[in-house]
């Protein structure tokens, strides 16, 4: 009994420290992405690096997302997001008021309990009162997400929601280039020839050109 | 994540040593880029600005040490510390400077008078 309980506390201890070094490593990827907004990576034996879109890139960019605009405009299956709200009112689904009126009360809550910790800290705190604090932000966090994520889930039909993921596979195609002959060229012709490539390559791309686009 | 590992990295002693550096002197880069931050250098500054102030309010007495043991301590001291600016930039005597009007009711410019 005792060697089996040993073997799992040496198990998580392994997990532990496979854990942070992964953590370190991602870190370490992180701050080589900062330093010149650029990341290379190896996928299939393949060199690649994800950058930041310069301007002609951009304008590039700016061109496909207004003719996908113009395309989903045109669309009768695809509503406005507004629309889209009005369509789950008429069903009895009141997104203004069954969700974001609560996420705004929570966030009301959020900042309160976010004043009052912060508040604590700047005195003289008492670990019982910090992690109240702390406990009742984890519970608020908890619902504010859930509620995001519901309001994301009916609302997923979107016509902003699919132009906001077209253009984030935009970004990712265009900001990705592989080494040939020690020059780094664009790795794909077009946006459709991208997405034809394997998961792991899209989204590895994905990540790190979000990073640098989004945050 | 990315917050987490971007927390990380700024709190990193070489990281805030070099940003010290690369405040007083242009010789230290934070960057390889001079111009056109991207939107994740642009949030690390202001982890790194965070962090800096934090340790210097840490080793002023403003605040307990304990601020940097977890996110939710540091977001909250951040929220907190914001609101108590806001206040004071709201107080009246630092408002007068900006609620003197400008142009008076005959059209001429009255350029707003130093407080002391």
């Amino acid at each position: 009994m005792e060697q089996i309980k040993s073997e799992v506390l040496r198990d998580e201890e392994i997990t532990k420290i496979l854990d942070k070094m992964r953590e370190e490593y991602q870190v370490d990827k992180i701050a080589e992405l900062i330093k010149d907004n650029k990341i290379e990576f190896e996928n299939n034996g393949n060199q690649y690096r994800v950058r930041l879109l310069n301007a002609k890139e951009k304008d590039e960019l700016d061109m496909i997302r207004r003719r996908k605009f113009g395309q989903l405009l045109k669309d009768k299956d695809i509503l406005l997001e507004k629309d889209l709200m009005i369509a789950y009112k008429e069903k009895g689904i009141n997104i203004e008021i069954e969700i974001d009126e609560k996420i705004k009360n929570l966030n009301a809550q959020l900042e309160d309990i976010s004043y009052k910790l912060g508040q604590a800290l700047a005195k003289t705190p008492g670990d019982t009162i910090l992690k109240t604090y702390k406990e009742e932000i984890i519970k608020l966090n908890f619902k504010i997400r859930g509620l995001t994520i519901q309001r994301g889930h009916l609302l997923e039909y979107s016509l902003e929601n699919h132009l906001q993921n077209f253009v984030a596979q935009a970004i990712s195609y265009l900001s990705l280039d592989v080494k040939i002959e020690d020059k780094w060229i664009r790795a794909y012709t077009s946006l459709e020839e991208f997405m034809k490539q394997e998961d792991s390559l899209i989204e590895l791309t994905g990540m790190y050109s979000m990073y640098l686009h989004y945050r | 994540m990315l917050d987490t590992y971007l927390r990380k990295l700024a709190k990193r002693t070489e990281m805030l040593n070099l940003f010290a550096a690369a405040k007083d002197m242009s010789c230290f880069r934070l960057f390889n880029n001079d111009k056109e931050l991207s939107k994740l250098q642009d949030s690390f500054l202001s982890y790194l600005y965070f962090y800096d102030s934090v340790v210097k309010d840490i080793a002023s007495k403003r605040v307990s040490e304990k601020v940097l043991e977890d996110e939710i301590y540091e977001n909250a001291y951040a929220y907190y510390r914001n609101k108590e600016k806001d206040e004071i930039d709201n107080t009246p005597k630092n408002k007068k400077q900006t609620i003197q009007g400008v142009f008076s009711r005959d059209n001429k410019i009255n350029f707003p008078k130093e407080v002391k």
